[in-house]
């Protein structure tokens, strides 16, 4: 049991009710999407999932963990992205921010040198480590996010549009990343995205949220019938 | 004429906006003034009830109030990171194309936040003014009264063009925010806002008295606080004018010397 | 220790990114003396009017000056700028990535960014103490100087606390600029020892804000004697007030909502 929530409900500033009563569970090694228009509680429960945001009502566990409780047991074994907001220093080669993520996570020195050829190899970037970030294009910065969020193994990975504003090689470039690494190194991805082209390619599980509340969860195949193309799908989904 | 009344107006609504800011500037003020106070009362008990260079407790603190309530309205600072600012920025461009003189703007717009931080800060300083009202020492005379908003208005046309003059040095440097900070401290001094400049021996300060920086804050409050001769106050006034159509006459010259270097980057 | 190591990293790459951006540091020395040359100055005059004021001489009141330029340069050098930015971080949800990461977040948000030119201004200080020291006719004994290190160490950890605690705020309030207007009339009134001060003033600026006390031990230590009840109580407050920062900034964190998304 990776991820259980129960019955979550949460309360925001002006008594909106972003996230009612939710319910779910992800084994690990499930690569799941969280799809729904905006506003609809997607990145309320990423945050909860992930310690920042704590749950008015309920429970979460994710990996034996309670996320708000953020103990470094917890944080040490799962990474967050979101969207485009940086994490690594702006006027720094990515290298750089890297040592600092290596000495944050305590990583080892042989862990990390292979981790790290591994991963700059897998999305083409050896060019550019001793670029600095802010003479980067969006989509290259974006990989260097990637890489920093993985340097440390993490089980778990919750990914809030990690594609946004990218151009079309660069977001295929990360789905086979993203796809490699959730296969190969049985990573749980966790993922919001507005791309179809991702949900669809990635994810074997989706989970429709509108209005803060679940009223799609399920694979992808079962509501594909092969006839309408996705977007319509998901259209009728929502309009419900 | 009429489009200057024009954008003061509409500053003055603009500024309106701003008033919170302004109450608070002048709260701070109002701080600085009884640390002030607190500070002079221990120096007159240590100095055993003998005058401080002309001053005695109760004019220190008259000089006090009163110079804060002027710098108010003449302390310009910002308005030089504001020059600066656009002249880095490329943003020049918009304001050259258009029929108003560009710094005749920039004082229309400085007068009118000026006259509303003043009035904020007459108002948090009444409170002041009436508690210590026993204790205040004003000497000017009742003849020179009626020329004070002349001073205090030259004070602000000398504060504004130093501050724009200064600010015309990004033409040629690249990194100014230190620069102005330098220009504050040692401004701020000059001006008689961290003590009365006639603390200064004789010489030192009649080398001051030629320059036009004492006469941005010093001399408005020293007229107001130690009165001054008839005669000081004419020459105070004479250099005053003086030195208004000096720093204007430098302004135009570097201004036209920068906008030849000037080749609208940043655009 | 651990976060020792961390720190080391936050200054070299304060140090490669400050190479990138080609600081004037002659000019933030400059600065930096220029201010509290104005200081001095002023309290030169002073003192040709009256020999000691509030028990305090000329260049023990130098020392004093030097000091507090001290722990301004060390207090811009660490916490500060990072304290600044907190509500920004707060507002775009940057914030976010720091409670996630295993380390303690409230030591990551305060001391990750470092000035190094601070150290330069820190350099007039000493500079300045030395001179107050030596045309002073004051002896530094070993004593006296491990006083002044530890009680400048503490001295910070006030400064720190207080504003830490103040910028919290941001978590509920959407600005919080009046921080560090507090700030600058507390460093405005603290320019002069505390012993200034009398009644309401001087209570505040010991005990609830106590930026004057800090500054006034740290110079005391030195200069003139101070007694242990008043070093030990000066340590605790520095402690108490560092404890309820550790409080707020878990009790902010417990309430945070996070920027929509």
């Amino acid at each position: 049991m990776l991820a259980g929530i129960k019955n979550l409900f949460l309360r925001q500033f002006e008594n909106k009710v972003a996230v009612d009563h939710i319910n779910f569970s992800i084994q690990e090694g499930e690569f799941v999407g969280f799809i729904g228009p905006n506003g609809a509680g997607k990145t309320t429960t990423i945050k909860m999932l992930s310690g920042i945001i704590h749950p008015t009502e309920g429970a979460i566990s994710v990996m034996g963990y309670i996320p708000h409780r953020l103990e470094h047991g917890f944080k040490k074994n799962f990474s967050i992205t979101m969207g485009q907001k940086n994490q690594l220093w702006w006027d720094l080669p990515a290298i750089d921010s890297f040592q600092l993520i290596k000495e944050i996570y305590e990583i080892t020195e042989p862990d990390y040198t292979r981790t790290l050829q591994e991963l700059t190899e897998l999305l083409e970037v050896q060019s550019i480590l001793n670029t600095p970030l802010r003479n980067l294009s969006l989509g290259e910065r974006m990989k260097f996010e990637l890489i920093g969020a993985f340097l440390h193994g993490p089980k778990v990975l919750f990914l809030d549009e990690p594609t946004i504003g990218l151009d079309v090689s660069s977001r295929r470039r990360i789905r086979d990343f993203l796809k490699y690494i959730n296969v190969e190194k049985k990573v749980t991805v966790i993922l919001t995205s507005h791309y179809l082209e991702d949900i669809e390619e990635l994810c074997n599980r989706i989970i429709a949220i509108s209005h803060g509340k679940i009223i799609y969860d399920g694979s992808l195949s079962d509501i594909t019938t092969g006839e309408l193309p996705i977007n319509d799908i998901f259209e009728s989904l929502f309009n419900k | 004429m009429r489009k200057y009344v024009q954008v003061l107006k509409l500053n003055l609504q603009t500024s309106l906006a701003y008033k919170g800011n302004f109450i608070f500037t002048s709260l701070m003020d109002v701080f600085r003034v009884i640390a002030e106070i607190a500070f002079w009362k221990v120096l007159f008990d240590n100095a055993q009830g003998r005058k401080i260079n002309g001053y005695n407790f109760n004019s220190i603190i008259t000089y006090y109030i009163f110079m804060f309530i002027i710098a108010s309205f003449t302390n310009v600072g910002s308005i030089g990171y504001k020059v600066a600012n656009e002249i880095k920025d490329g943003a020049l461009n918009n304001l050259l194309v258009r029929p108003i003189h560009y710094f005749g703007y920039y004082f229309t717009e400085t007068l009118s936040q000026k006259l509303l931080n003043l009035l904020i800060a007459l108002l948090m300083f009444i409170p002041v003014i009436v508690f210590r009202f026993g204790d205040l020492q004003a000497e000017i005379p009742a003849a020179q009264f009626c020329l004070l908003p002349v001073v205090v208005l030259c004070s602000l046309i000398l504060s504004f063009l130093i501050n724009i003059l200064i600010s015309l040095f990004v033409f040629w440097m690249t990194e100014v925010a230190s620069l102005f900070l330098l220009k504050d401290i040692l401004l701020d001094l000059a001006s008689g806002r961290v003590f009365p400049l006639d603390l200064f021996p004789g010489p030192l300060l009649n080398a001051f008295s030629v320059l036009p920086f004492m006469y941005c804050t010093y001399f408005p409050a020293v007229m107001i606080t130690k009165g001054l001769s008839a005669e000081a106050l004419y020459r105070g006034l004479w250099i005053q004018l003086v030195w208004i159509l000096v720093l204007y006459g430098l302004i135009k010259i570097i201004w036209r010397m920068g906008l030849k270097k000037y080749t609208g980057t940043g655009a | 220790m651990r976060y020792v190591r961390l720190y080391r990293i936050f200054i070299e790459q304060s140090l490669m990114k400050m190479a990138a951006y080609k600081i004037n540091f002659g000019l933030v020395f400059v600065t930096n003396a220029a201010f509290f040359s104005v200081q001095l100055i002023f309290m030169h005059l002073v003192f040709t009017n009256v020999d000691t004021l509030a028990g305090w001489t000329k260049y023990e009141m130098f020392f004093y000056i030097g000091t507090f330029n001290i722990i301004d340069s060390l207090w811009t050098f660490g916490p500060f700028f990072n304290l600044l930015a907190i509500p920004g971080m707060i507002r775009s949800g940057a914030l976010d990535y720091y409670i996630t990461k295993p380390v303690n977040s409230q030591f990551l948000i305060s001391l990750r960014n470092v000035d190094p030119g601070s150290l330069i201004s820190a350099l007039t200080g000493v500079i300045l103490i030395t001179f107050a020291l030596i045309q002073g006719g004051m002896e530094l004994t070993f004593g006296k100087a491990v006083l002044y290190v530890v009680s400048i160490f503490h001295a910070l950890m006030i400064q720190y606390s207080v504003y830490f605690i103040l910028t919290c705020s941001s978590f509920w309030l959407v600005k919080a600029d009046f921080v560090d207007s507090i700030h600058g009339i507390l460093c405005y009134f603290s320019t002069r020892p505390v012993d200034i001060y009398k009644g309401f003033i001087r209570f505040i600026l010991s005990y609830v804000l106590p930026y004057g006390l800090a500054l006034t031990v740290a110079s005391k230590a030195v200069v003139k004697t101070i007694h242990f009840a008043e070093y030990t109580l000066f340590l605790i407050l520095s402690w108490s007030i560092f404890a309820v920062s550790v409080g707020v900034w878990r009790f902010s964190l417990k309430h945070y909502s996070s920027a929509s998304s």
